[in-house]
């Protein structure tokens, strides 16, 4: 007999949506997005005072925010209207050329012969606005006054400090007319600009570094004849000598307690890595080993230093447990790594890298291991991370010249800093 | 100490039990010990509801019970015709018998004619009392078939309707997936995260729409704790600006999912 049977399999599939549509509306997950940099418009600060102003306070903030690599400032030529406070601000003009953010203010006279200053910063979208300050500056003081919106704009908007009010201290050097080289330590903000001279010698500076409070450097000078370490205040410019001693002294780290200097001596015959005690002067010292030590510097935490060390063969940078005084290799990718510098958060490890011959600034995420190369450009060294560890500074070279860069630490922005000098060498980035 | 044959045995338990131990070893690296795969797969979030139905045909099953019917009417036919046909041959016979003995028995004969008319009478009522039971039956059958048919037609009409509205339903729904992915690709588009943003760090806003698919409102609904990440967020929507797509769907769909949503930023893919 025949039986024939037919089978209508039915499958009923409900998905999350349809499955809760009763209960619960619709939930849309956002798991990536671009990260373009914010458009922000900076519109010129009106000034109600006779003659000119000295600066242009909105062109230093769109500088300031288009180097941090986060922005990206609208072309004054592209403003629809030139709007100074908020009821001249039609949020459909700004909506028009794409901005999400839109920074007006002016400048006024102050009684005492200063400025007042007042700037808002809207958000386009939302139409409200989400900062607002009135400040007061000098005559000399007004490059401070536009770092600091900097500062509170990029806070506002990425959530990071801002390091602009920060400065940067680096080596510059000059063959004269005579035919000597001059060495200069100079100081300027962290765009470049008002550089000065901290100490002129016609011997070799080196290895300038920041206390932590930022109110000392120290570095390595040879004006003696012989390598020496020395503290010198900035504001005060006094002196200090520490001692010195056989061989090298060189490549001073400031601890992050401020109490204590890292540094390399030869004393014993090979470079080994020694702390000094600021107060008594009494030495430790780190390491014992046949290779060399050098390079040292601390972890924010001051619990570790990292060093580059020959003792694999090939220069490599090790991290030296201070608790322990256990060694641990950190970086493996290449035969040459080098002046490595952590990040404040400890997890990136920023260091000179050279792959094929050529020396480039590299990152290394200690937490996922892997290392990425930031510059592109021969020679690269002396890498020095902003405060807010958005970006690096470096020395490298270009038209046949010394001279200082900057690059973020996604590597997406990099910028050449103005100098108005021969060669740059070893910047430092200053603290908070 | 010398290792004489005795000794020797002494260590020949242990060093099998060790051989064999290290076999054990060896095989289970072998075969099973592999590291598992930390494939981080999702689960697709469909639930499956699965049901299943099984009919017979009412055709197939309706052909069989007449088929079965035909033949016991075809057996039943040819049993009758042979019955007649040995009745014919012995009434020939008696009628030979009766011819012989017609004269003498004629007054008997015509009494026994009819008693056989009466009998064969008889005997046609029987049959069409036959026939007519079994036409009754057949009815009845096929009643209970029509019925059973009915039914099953109803059983196949609601599986139909079930599966109709579950076509339904599904092209509702790849609707608004493919309105959800557009939603997300251009959101996606226009979400620029701050550098404080980490993975990890979750917002969850509320999100209006009017039909002609514009944002009418958007606003936290349960924050990071990071204002500028909430911000971006928030932002990443009013940029968005416009789904003007979303005109195509129904008001019933409109209404159902984009009027007012959620939507939950949660960065995977941040380098940080």
């Amino acid at each position: 007999m025949i039986r024939k049977g037919v089978g209508i399999v039915l499958i009923l599939l409900g998905s999350i949506i349809f499955g809760q549509q009763a209960a619960a509306e619709l939930t849309i997950e956002i798991a990536k997005g671009v990260d373009n940099p914010t458009r922000i418009a900076v519109v010129p600060f009106g000034w109600k005072g006779l003659g000119g102003l000295p600066e242009d306070i909105a062109q230093i903030v769109s500088a300031d925010l288009l180097r941090s690599g986060q922005f990206v400032a609208l072309d004054r030529g592209d403003m629809l209207s030139l709007p100074q406070q908020r009821k001249e601000v039609f949020f459909r003009d700004w909506r028009v050329v794409k901005q999400e953010y839109l920074l007006v203010g002016s400048v006024s006279p102050s009684v005492n012969g200063g400025y007042r200053i007042q700037y808002e910063l809207y958000d386009v979208y939302k139409q409200t606005r989400v900062l607002g300050e009135i400040v007061t500056g000098g005559l000399n003081t007004l490059r401070d006054v536009a770092h600091r919106i900097s500062d509170k704009v990029y806070k506002e908007i990425t959530g990071v400090e801002g390091s602009f009010s920060t400065r940067i201290v680096y080596v510059t050097v000059n063959r004269q007319v005579d035919g000597h080289d001059l060495f200069r330590l100079q100081m300027a903000d962290a765009d470049g600009y008002r550089a000065q001279t901290i100490l002129e010698s016609k011997e070799p500076i080196l290895s300038p570094d920041w206390s932590p409070d930022g109110k000392k450097v120290a570095y390595v000078s040879f004006e003696s004849r012989r390598p020496a370490v020395y503290i010198q205040d900035l504001v005060t410019g006094q002196r200090e000598k520490l001692p010195t001693y056989r061989g090298l002294n060189s490549a001073p780290s400031w601890a992050p307690n401020g109490k204590k200097l890292a540094m390399v001596l030869s004393r014993d015959g090979n470079a080994e890595l020694y702390t000094v005690d600021l107060a008594t002067k009494a030495l430790t010292r780190l390491t014992n080993h046949f290779g060399i030590d050098t390079e040292p510097s601390w972890a924010p935490d001051g619990k570790s230093l990292v060093f580059t060390s020959s003792r694999g063969g090939k220069p490599q940078i090790y991290r030296l447990t201070l608790a322990t005084g256990k060694v641990q290799r950190l970086t493996f990718e290449g035969d040459y790594n080098a002046r490595g510098r952590l990040s404040k958060d400890g997890r990136f490890l920023v260091m000179v890298h050279r792959r094929n011959g050529v020396f480039h600034i590299a990152v290394q995420d200690l937490k996922r291991g892997d290392l990425h190369i930031l510059t592109e450009t021969k020679l690269d060294e002396s890498p020095s991370i902003a405060p807010n560890g958005s970006m690096v500074i470096y020395a490298t070279n270009y038209q046949n010249k010394g001279i200082l860069a900057a690059v973020s630490v996604d590597g997406r922005v990099k910028f050449r800093l103005p100098s108005k000098f021969g060669e740059v060498r070893e910047p430092a980035w200053s603290p908070f | 100490m010398r290792l004489t044959g005795k000794g020797l045995k002494i260590y020949l338990v242990p060093a099998v039990q060790a051989l064999l131990l290290h076999l054990l070893v060896l095989l289970l690296f072998l075969s099973g010990w592999e590291a598992k795969s930390n494939n981080d797969v999702k689960p697709l979030p469909n639930i499956v509801k699965a049901r299943v139905l099984t009919m017979e045909d009412p055709i197939a099953a309706r052909k069989k019970k007449e088929e079965a019917e035909r033949k016991a009417a075809a057996k039943r036919a040819a049993e009758k015709k042979k019955a007649v046909q040995t009745k014919q041959k012995k009434e020939q016979e008696k009628r030979k018998k009766a011819e012989a003995k017609r004269k003498a028995e004629h007054k008997k004969l015509a009494e026994r004619k009819l008693v056989e008319a009466k009998k064969k009478k008889a005997e046609q009522q029987r049959k069409q009392e036959q026939a007519k039971r079994l036409k009754e039956k057949q009815q009845r059958e096929k009643q209970l078939a029509e019925q059973f048919q009915r039914e099953q037609e109803l059983e196949m009409a609601r599986s139909l309707d079930e599966e109709s509205q579950f076509l339904e339903s599904q092209s509702d729904m790849g609707a608004v997936m493919s309105y959800v992915a557009l939603i997300q690709s251009r959101v996606i588009k226009n979400w620029h995260r701050p550098l404080s943003a980490r993975n990890g760090m979750q917002v969850l806003l509320m999100i209006h729409l009017v039909p002609t698919g514009e944002v009418n409102n958007v606003y936290v609904l349960k924050g990071s704790g990071n204002a500028a990440f909430d911000r971006s967020a928030v932002q990443a929507v009013q940029r968005a600006d416009k789904f003007e797509e979303l005109q195509k769907l129904s008001p019933r769909q409109f209404d159902a999912n984009f009027r007012q949503f959620k939507m939950l930023f949660k960065p995977e893919d941040l380098i940080r």
